[in-house]
């Protein structure tokens, strides 16, 4: 553990240095980038060095490989050329240019009101995915009572035709993400090869013209890029399941989707900030955002708080000399833990059921239904006017104690993992500091508070800001146990979010709220939802630059 | 004097130690009498049960748990291997030996473990109150929840959730109708959950190593870069990728693809497992690669035969909870094999209080079914889940 956890510097300073710090990078990088794509400087310099190693960097941009091969590198010619092949022959393959050679543009021009997008109408999956990325398509059924399509009926699927079938805006941005992402995939491929071409020349120049063995070269690249070819495998498949995913949901908050764009009626459109001025300039949204955010953070610090003081609790009084049967004692209470979460939720959602839940069961067969809410009431957390039983999870005037329910289970479901967590950590105090202090006569008090307490905040400091953010977006604990609800009165919820139909249930976290924006109810409000993503990002992420800035090891190189 | 006697011991004790103490003086290795006793337990348990229709409620406990109770009291009465206290025979006379435990005593001490064994009790209760409901419900032959006992009683014991065969309370594991079913639903759907558990853990084991192993021991341009996008990648909302998913899959065709569905599991949990493997095969030293390659090992057989041997622990534990994911996954399944159920899918039918098959007492008695064997997974791998636990904390 590292001593920098406790040191007492500003954590709000420290927090905006580290952003400060990762926005100036940014910028460095995004600028050096821009420098290289559009200024000819570094193509004059190469020229100016070695006018021959440019003129192979030359021929690699026209045809890729071909430097290489100019190079007599012949093993690294091929596999240039054969992606830049196979990234031509998709084009072509999926694209339907024979058609618009074959005169079909003269016998449809474009219509009367000079729409024509070539791209649109004849593109392969990379350059039509590219024009679908831009304009989120153009050409729907309601175009047909102006006449349609160049001079044809839009239709819904039409197989003779392809260009004369409406656009699907979702397929397009999806499609297009994938064809952006491939398109860069090359680009990167490209440039490399690019100077692949110009740096080898000039190493073989280096040697007196001796060329690199097949053989020699394939081991090399074996054993130099042995921790590229490991993690590639991996890296794609992040790349398709988890990057481009993102991205796309990353971009609907700059777009005007919501489910009541009917496919091939309507187009999305960018929107661009349009979403996020309205989450952020209607004080209607905003008084939702900030009731949902602030009982987050309160949900995220209580959730993690009691766990962690509860799971001290218990691992130190099993390791007390107090108590014999340890192991026996540490078996039982570590069952919560064992029993799958999502079965524990569902369960918990039932023993508060308020007909014939376990909870109602037990305080009726005790006679005390009506003490307890006497009690509730009194501390303020019961509001129902219904007489009877308690209703503990779906009455709206109940919502504290709804809240009050959903820590308390987290807390049944959370504190076996820390109870095993400190047990492991009590385990490692070396016994030479308890030695040491008894020697200085001091108290169990003192050896607590000077001793154990200190070791192991110090060790589990970092877990407890990891659990704080897994309970930011700990989705499970709210929607299975309450599915969000209690939900707001239909009169408390301003028009114009009850127009949208996305408020949130009273005790929704932001993450369960963007879930039912996104998939429950009648509106799917995916703008929406995609905006409240991007915050939950930047706040997680803010969170986790901090922890990092602390921790030295993350960094150490070794 | 012989050394030989019978004792309970601490080392490599499970409980009390007594099964242990008999091996040790018996030589015959521990887990048979650890057999021997759970096998009495299960027998005098059901023994209880089937007596139980005819005695009362009290003798039916007595008789169930006895086994339980035969092997406390063995626990209690062997002496222990190494005496905390000196002992009579120590003594020259009685009143010495009382003076010395008198002296040994005190009040604060009892005090102290009364009260810690009070809360310890008390959270036993907590915990296993609503435990015990659930097993009440699975084996209650009832549709209402308020019918369920709130501890278990086994004179009403029925299995009728599980192979009723009446009109209206249909088992689980019975077909719903003969037309072209393999199996019920409910095992149709274990299945399905058990391809994909299986299939994620390998795929997640190998992946994962890889990456760990290349981050862990290689200098190479970028690396700080990816590891960040690794980081950042944890820290998005994991379901806000789902909606371009569910769309993509229509779009490709892999909507109910099993294999699919693996892959976005594997893919999402690549960065998390790498902080964790790194972590540990960061401890694992250098030297014993710097050893190997100047034996002429090459890259790959340093990994396979130097470190991933090393790193088999963790890979335990990442083994483990890829494992256990999918059991418990409902969101992304639901979306993305609205058909082909898995098992979280499947159980929470009966949860949906507006779905025609809302059916709270047949949920926990599948959600018994489910959780008894992950449980037992689960705490016989603890120490290893806290090692993993422990070992990713310290190094980040």
């Amino acid at each position: 553990m590292e001593k920098e956890v406790f040191d007492n510097e500003n954590w709000g300073m420290k927090i905006l240095r580290a952003v400060g710090r990762f926005f100036e990078r940014l910028g460095i990088r995004i600028a050096k980038f821009a420098i290289m794509l559009f200024f000819p400087l570094h193509i004059y310099r190469a020229f100016k060095t070695n006018k021959k190693a440019a003129f192979r960097g030359l021929l690699s941009s026209i045809i890729p490989g071909l430097g290489q091969l100019r190079n007599k590198q012949w093993y690294k010619a091929i596999p240039f050329f054969a992606v830049f092949l196979i990234i031509i022959i998709i084009e072509l393959t999926t694209g339907s240019y024979q058609y618009a050679l074959s005169g079909e543009l003269a016998q449809y021009p474009a219509g009367a009101d000079g729409r024509l997008f070539f791209f649109r109408d004849y593109g392969g999956y990379i350059t039509r995915g590219i024009w679908g990325l831009m304009s989120l398509g153009e050409v729907t059924l309601l175009d047909n009572a102006a006449g349609g399509y160049r001079g044809e009926q839009v239709l819904k699927i039409d197989r003779i035709l392809t260009w004369r079938s409406m656009d699907n805006s979702q397929t397009l941005l999806g499609l297009g993400v994938i064809a952006f992402t491939i398109t860069v995939m090359y680009i990167t491929i490209y440039i490399a090869n690019i100077k692949d071409a110009y740096r080898s020349y000039i190493t073989i120049e280096a040697n007196e013209g001796v060329v690199e063995e097949p053989k020699v070269f394939v081991k090399r690249i074996w054993d130099d890029f042995f921790a590229y070819i490991i993690i590639i495998p991996s890296f794609i498949l992040i790349l398709f399941f988890t990057f481009i995913p993102f991205l796309f949901s990353f971009l609907v908050a700059f777009t005007n989707w919501t489910s009541k764009i009917q496919i091939g009626l309507r187009t999305i459109n960018w929107t661009g900030l349009d979403t996020f001025k309205l989450v952020f300039q209607n004080t209607e949204f905003l008084g939702f955002f900030g009731t949902v955010f602030l009982w987050t953070v309160f949900y995220a610090f209580m959730a993690s708080v009691t766990v962690y003081i509860l799971g001290l609790i218990q691992a130190l009084i099993i390791e007390s000399r107090f108590v014999k049967f340890k192991r026996l004692w540490r078996i039982i209470l570590i069952i919560p833990w064992a029993v799958p979460g999502l079965i524990s939720l569902m369960l918990f959602r039932q023993v508060f059921y308020e007909n014939g839940g376990l909870m109602n069961t037990i305080l009726a067969n005790a006679g005390m239904t009506e003490t307890v809410k006497e009690f509730l009431r009194n501390i303020g957390l019961l509001g129902q006017t219904t007489e009877g039983v308690i209703i503990w999870l779906n009455d709206p005037l109940n919502a504290n104690l709804t809240r009050a329910i959903i820590i308390i289970v987290n807390l049944w479901l959370g504190f076996p993992y820390f109870m095993m967590l400190i047990t492991g950590v009590l385990g490692t105090i070396p016994k030479s500091l308890y030695e040491a202090a008894d020697i200085d006569g001091a108290s169990g008090n003192q050896k607590f508070r000077f001793i154990t307490l200190p070791w192991v905040l110090r060790a589990t400091a970092p877990i407890i800001i990891t659990t704080f953010t897994f309970n930011f977006n700990n989705f499970g604990a709210i929607y299975f146990l309450t599915g969000g609800g209690p939900g707001y009165p239909p009169d408390e919820i301003p028009t114009s979010v009850a127009v949208l139909g996305a408020a949130p249930g009273k005790t929704d976290i932001l993450i369960s709220w963007i879930y039912k924006l996104s998939f429950v109810g009648g509106t799917k409000n995916y703008n929406l939802a995609a905006v409240y993503s991007i915050l939950i990002f930047v706040l997680i992420s803010l969170t986790a630059i901090y922890t990092l800035s602390k921790q030295k090891s993350f960094w150490e190189e070794d | 004097m012989d050394n030989k006697r019978l004792y309970k011991t601490k080392d490599g004790a499970k409980m009390l130690g007594v099964c242990k103490g008999f091996s040790e003086y018996s030589g015959l290795p521990a887990f048979m009498f650890r057999g021997a006793f759970i096998i009495l337990g299960i027998f005098t348990f059901v023994l209880g049960i089937i007596l139980g229709q005819n005695v009362s409620q009290l003798i039916m406990y007595l008789i169930m748990f006895s086994g339980l109770f035969v092997y406390v009291i063995i626990g209690l009465l062997l002496p222990p291997k190494f005496y905390k206290y000196k002992r009579l025979k120590d003594f020259d006379d009685l009143g010495e030996y009382l003076a010395y435990r008198l002296r040994r005593f005190s009040f604060k001490t009892l005090i102290f473990s009364l009260l810690s064994y009070a809360w310890l009790l008390m959270w036993v209760v907590i915990v296993l109150t609503p435990l015990l409901w659930m097993v009440s419900a699975a084996f209650t032959d009832t549709t209402l929840l308020s019918a369920v006992p709130i501890y278990p009683d086994f004179s009403q014991w029925s299995l009728a959730n599980y192979f009723g065969q009446d009109e209206t309370n249909l088992g689980l594991f019975v077909y719903k109708s003969s037309s072209d079913a393999v199996l019920p639903e409910y095992l149709d759907a274990f299945f399905v959950t058990l391809k994909i558990a299986v299939l994620n853990t390998i795929l997640i084991v190998i992946f994962s190593s890889l990456v760990g192993f290349a981050f862990s021991r290689y200098r190479f341009k970028g690396k700080k870069k990816v590891l960040l996008t690794l980081m950042a990648l944890q820290m998005f909302p994991s379901f806000m990728g789902m909606l371009a998913l569910v769309m993509f899959f229509r779009q490709f065709g892999l909507t109910n693809n099993w294999v699919a569905l693996t892959m976005i599991y594997v893919a999402g949990s690549i960065p998390y497992n790498t902080f964790i493997v790194r972590g540990f095969m960061r401890n694992i030293p250098k030297s014993l690669d710097e050893a190997a390659s100047i034996d002429g090992a090459t890259n790959l057989q340093i990994m396979w035969r130097v470190i991933i041997p090393l790193a088999v622990p963790i890979m335990g534990f990442i083994a483990v909870t890829a494992f256990m994911g999918p059991w418990l996954d409902y969101i992304l399944p639901s979306v993305i094999m609205p058909q082909e159920q898995t098992v979280a899918v499947w159980l929470f039918r009966y949860m949906d209080p507006l779905g025609a098959t809302y059916s709270p007492v047949k949920f926990m008695a599948g959600a018994l079914f489910l959780a008894v064997p992950i449980m037992m997974v689960q705490v016989y791998m603890q120490r290893f889940v806290v090692y993993g636990l422990t070992a990713g904390a310290e190094k980040g």
